[in-house]
């Protein structure tokens, strides 16, 4: 069964300056839909208000056609990786994979360069292998949808490729909502595209489209 | 049982301030003597006010950390109510044995130091 999740009629303003307008995106299970656009669009602010962290002044958040309010209490419906580190550094490894009842096997199998070191505190990894950590979690924890910001900061490009392949191979199990600078990446796993652009998403798959959207200059 | 763990680990890392707040406020209720039963509702809210700048200290320098806390099904406000809850039992505790058993101010002094070299002790450690 394919589940759903729409973001529709978001709108945010700061004081008189609009952010977002009237802001409609859908998401399916076993799709990647990529969320692009400049600083200062409003991206990490939608993720936010389809969490149901931050506030706007109308929205409507709903899953498989439900209006759900509140999805940060719901791990089961949606999972969020933000843009900075959030797990805590005192923790080991091993710890966070027993909160997330995750099994260590399937950690070192899928990256091998966390073979052996379990018992080490998160602040003891390298900044790519905290990302990676994190992505894993959040990937692999069970729940219909995972919204990741900038997933891909902090990695090499041998650990982009390899987070790349792992994204596509798991959203057999889930919906992804991803948004990240590094467009090229973006458009290599994504299904679906919206461009966020004064306030409004719109719909773009291609270079080409994004050229004409003025989201990108092609030689 | 995980959520508790959770819970705990959270709480783990504001314990030793908010037990010192605790203690001090043991320590002057042994201090005041005949007078201890009428100071105690001063104490209750001078418990209220350290541990509401203590929380939201803590909130405030590992608000990254609450989207860990926030992904396993926990949210701040369960995080705050819980802890509150469980530190103001505590406290209680203390409280209502000093009342009973009228330990003497000066073992306490001893106590809060300790205390207070343990605090300092973890907190150069991190």
């Amino acid at each position: 069964m394919i589940h759903t999740l729409e973001a529709d009629g978001i709108q945010l303003s700061f004081g008189t300056r609009r952010i977002l307008g009237d802001v409609y995106m859908k998401c399916e299970t076993g799709k990647i839909t990529g969320l692009l656009g400049r600083n200062g669009q409003g991206k990490t602010c939608l993720m936010n208000i389809i969490l149901g962290s931050l506030k706007s002044s109308i929205s409507s958040i709903r899953f498989d056609g439900e209006v759900t309010r509140k999805v940060n209490t719901r791990p089961d419906l949606l999972l969020y990786l933000p843009q900075f580190n959030f797990i805590p550094k005192e923790l080991t490894v091993k710890q966070v994979l027993e909160d997330f009842q995750l099994a260590a096997a399937d950690l070192n199998s899928r990256f091998p360069e966390f073979e052996g070191r379990h018992d080490l505190k998160v602040k003891e990894l390298s900044g790519g292998q905290w990302r990676t950590i994190e992505l894993y979690i959040v990937v692999k924890t069970p729940s219909l949808f995972a919204m990741l910001d900038e997933p891909f900061t902090h990695l090499n490009p041998i650990q982009i490729e390899n987070i790349k392949q792992f994204l596509l191979e798991e959203k057999a199990n889930k919906g992804f909502l991803i948004t990240d600078h590094m467009y090229n990446h973006l458009l290599d796993i994504s299904d679906t595209v919206y461009l966020l652009k004064d306030g409004r998403t719109h719909p773009a798959k291609t270079l080409e489209e994004l050229e004409q959207l003025g989201y990108v200059n092609l030689p | 049982m995980r959520t508790i763990k959770l819970i705990t680990r959270f709480y783990g890392a504001i314990f030793l301030a908010n037990f010192l707040v605790t203690l001090s406020c043991v320590y002057l209720l042994a201090m005041a003597g005949k007078n201890d039963q009428a100071i105690v509702a001063v104490f209750f809210w001078y418990k209220i006010i350290s541990m509401t700048l203590i929380f939201y200290t803590a909130i405030h320098y590992k608000k990254q950390e609450l989207y860990y806390y926030q992904n396993l099904g926990i949210s701040k406000t369960q995080l705050i109510l819980a802890t509150s809850i469980f530190d103001i039992f505590i406290w209680l505790m203390f409280i209502l044995l000093q009342l009973l058993i009228g330990i003497p101010g000066p073992i306490f002094r001893y106590i809060l130091w300790g205390v207070l070299l343990i605090h300092l002790y973890v907190y150069i450690k991190k």
